[in-house]
């Protein structure tokens, strides 16, 4: 009997399924990574795909990505047409949790105001433009919050029981951006209305944040390499307006930036877009501290 | 007496203090209650402010009393339907390609600068996970129009791990055969590819094809496909001056049958590592008896991102052809090997060596080394050049340059190949 009862116990054991495995989330980029690894804490195991230091523009849809996807319970991209890519891997995963519309779907940009949506014909004359918008729209920390938020609902929506657990994280996240974005504004108060040029059009949303004005960039056009007469262009311009930092990403040839530089006498300033792009900026959190105190320091 | 007592006096105690501990129960859900409230209201809020943000951006609508130009009259009359929405995408893609040569009868179109092909897409979804892909082309030189695939892919079958592809298309075999021209990293198909397979774009058949995703553990990406065709007949055309030109491809007719496995897994953060098994066969040509034709094929990719936008490819891949004809040996084989390196967004430089046979009853075989470097003017244009010192089986050592210009309007995607 005793036997018995042992036996049936060690059967309901083993059918009875593990404590809460923790949820599988795949994420486009290392911003997004970190944000849902804030969000989901111990309750999920986040993987991401795009390397830190990768242009999310540019990187190339692999088959081993799809082993990551196929038992995925959630993903999260950028959305906004910037990591188009994600598409044909969501496509190929024969994961319907995952595919557009599906609850583990997360389009990190819904409710981000959304800057530099083209007006009337659209076309590539305009360069690589981005129909939707600018994407590049965690750049500005306030909109961290938006995302957090899309990502909660979508950690909802995939695990309702643990609701509270999200919100409670949630809450948590928003009050640490709310203190670090405390800290970047009074760092960033005295170079109001300050000029600076960037490599590629990804800093209006920072810029429009931290209320400098984005005098141009290097490249004539988004997508269309620099041309020796508009730099040459941009040479002068930023002489006249005392321009003194030009931003670019890590991802980006130095080759242009430094020879205006050098012509100016501006600072160019490379900085990480994503999270661990740099060593010592291994969270969004602290990927935008590392941005805002180089640009501060620049503009002195 | 003393036992009823004290059990007398637990009960009247549970009495006093259940309706405490109810009541403390009763407050403590209250007051999540009110804090779940307090929240929803807190973040009904924050939506409040945003869409109230979205209206104040809006341009004003201009005033019915102001008077209106001609184009504004004109657009207002134009009244969006939605039925925009519903579009698929319509993208267009124009391949130009320059040739010179050193011998005549190597290269198609030898001394002009022709439109190789003209393809346009039209691409969207049916259904939530059926998606619908048609390639119209014009191309030869009096750009005869021709459907050059036209296929749904169903991309979830049941929880099986199956998706399926039916209609015309680029059968899935070797590497390259589905990727489209305008994809490849240099402007001539690979002389096995040509000799061996297909010597147009690519082998095309009309059927089905079913794709199955294998359980298999870690990061090890594994995809078996299996299809039936109706192989498409060739119109590549050689310029031949004097001989009778070889019949390239492989030659089957009515019926295709192929399978491919395709194994990749990522080595470390930044490399990756694909390997490639195919088949394909069926009967081939009446003129040659209709011989059992069968081919075979392995490729191998390895691909390393570097800082910076830069890319390291390498790229092998060999096929064998057998045809039982009788009397002889109908084996026939070819390969190529492929380096690239992508510098940055904008260029790319690339060596390919090749060596194929003709197919059997023809002997002889084709090689060739090909240098290219490619200028990507736009994410949908690049300009590109190519230089093949070779040896053609019928028309001997030859040295031939090309001058590709792709460009292309409207978005243009492709499946994971």
């Amino acid at each position: 009997m005793k036997f018995r009862i042992i036996a049936i116990l060690a059967i309901m054991t083993a059918l009875i399924s593990p404590a809460s495995a923790r949820l599988d989330i795949v994420t486009s980029s290392s911003n997004l990574a970190d944000i849902t690894r804030n969000i989901g804490g111990n309750l999920v195991s986040v993987t991401n795909l795009a390397r830190p230091s990768e242009d999310i523009h540019f990187v190339e849809p692999r088959p081993s990505f799809i082993t990551k996807l196929k038992n995925a319970d959630m993903v999260v991209v950028y959305g906004m047409g910037f990591d188009q890519w994600m598409r044909t891997l969501i496509d190929n995963s024969r994961n319907k949790k995952i595919m557009q519309g599906g609850p583990g779907y997360v389009d990190a940009s819904v409710g981000i105001k959304k800057r530099e949506i083209p007006a009337g014909k659209v076309d590539m004359s305009m360069g690589e433009v981005h129909p939707l918008g600018n994407p590049h729209y965690l750049l500005d920390p306030e909109n961290a919050k938006i995302t957090a938020k899309n990502i909660m609902l979508g950690l909802i929506r995939t695990s309702p029981k643990n609701e509270n657990t999200f919100r409670t994280n949630y809450g948590k996240y928003v009050k640490s951006l709310d203190a670090a974005i405390d800290k970047w504004n009074t760092l960033m108060r005295s170079h109001k209305g300050k000029p600076i040029v960037s490599y590629h059009k990804s800093w209006i949303y920072f810029t429009a944040r931290f209320n400098l004005d984005d005098s141009g960039t290097v490249e004539p056009k988004p997508g269309i390499p620099p041309s020796p007469s508009h730099v040459s262009k941009l040479i002068q311009a930023m002489k006249q307006e005392k321009i003194k930092a030009i931003l670019m990403e890590t991802f980006y040839p130095k080759k242009f930036p430094a020879l205006i530089g050098k012509q100016t006498g501006a600072e160019v300033v490379v900085l990480p877009c994503e999270a661990g792009a740099v060593k010592s900026a291994g969270t969004y959190i602290e990927m935008m501290d590392y941005i805002v105190r180089n640009v501060s320091a620049a503009l002195k | 007496m003393k036992i009823h007592f004290i059990f007398l006096c637990f009960i009247l105690l549970g009495l006093i203090t259940m309706p405490g501990l109810a009541s403390a129960q009763a407050d403590d859900d209250l007051n999540q209650r009110v804090q779940q409230l307090e929240q929803k209201i807190e973040e009904l809020q924050n939506e409040l402010e945003i869409l109230k943000a979205e209206i104040s951006d809006r341009p004003v609508e201009p005033s019915k009393n102001e008077p209106d130009d001609s184009e504004t009259l004109q657009a207002q009359s134009i009244q969006p339907t939605g039925n925009e929405k519903l579009l698929p995408d319509i993208s267009v893609i124009v391949d130009t390609v320059g040739t010179v040569s050193s011998k005549s009868g190597v290269e198609e179109n030898r001394d002009h600068l022709l439109i190789r092909g003209i393809e346009l897409g039209i691409q969207g979804y049916l259904y939530p996970q059926i998606k619908g892909d048609v390639f119209i082309v014009a191309e030869g030189e009096d750009l005869s129009v021709s459907v050059e695939e036209a296929y749904a892919s169903f991309l979830q079958i049941g929880q099986t791990g199956l998706t399926a592809n039916v209609g015309k298309k680029f059968v899935d075999f070797g590497k390259i055969n589905s990727v489209h021209r305008e994809k490849w990293p240099y402007v001539t198909q690979p002389f096995v590819v040509r000799n061996l397979l297909n010597p147009d774009e690519g082998l095309t058949g009309q059927g089905a094809q079913v794709n199955y995703l294998l359980p298999l553990k870690g990061d090890i990406f594994g995809q078996a496909s299996f299809g039936i065709w109706k192989p498409s007949a060739h119109h590549h055309e050689h310029d031949h001056e004097d001989e009778e030109s070889p019949e390239l491809g492989l030659g089957v007719q009515n019926r295709l049958y192929t399978g491919r496995l395709w194994l990749s897994k990522a080595v470390g953060g930044s490399a990756e590592a694909e390997l490639g098994f195919s088949t394909a066969g069926g009967k081939g040509e009446e003129e040659l008896g209709f011989p059992r034709t069968r081919l075979y094929g392995l490729d191998l990719t390895y691909r390393v991102w570097l800082e910076q936008n830069r890319r390291i490819l390498l790229q092998a891949e060999a096929m064998r052809q057998k045809r039982s004809l009788p009397g002889e040996d109908g084996s026939r084989d070819g390969y190529y090997l492929l380096g690239t390196y992508k510098l940055d967004n904008y260029n790319d430089i690339g060596l390919r060596y090749d060596w194929a046979q003709l197919p059997a009853p023809e002997l002889g075989h084709d090689s060739g080394l090909s240098a290219f470097y490619t200028r990507r003017l736009t994410e949908t244009s690049y300009v590109r050049l190519q230089a093949t010192r070779g040896s053609d089986a019928n028309a001997g050592n030859y040295t031939s340059a090309f001058l590709q210009f792709v460009w292309g309007l409207g978005p243009h995607a492709h499946d994971l190949q």
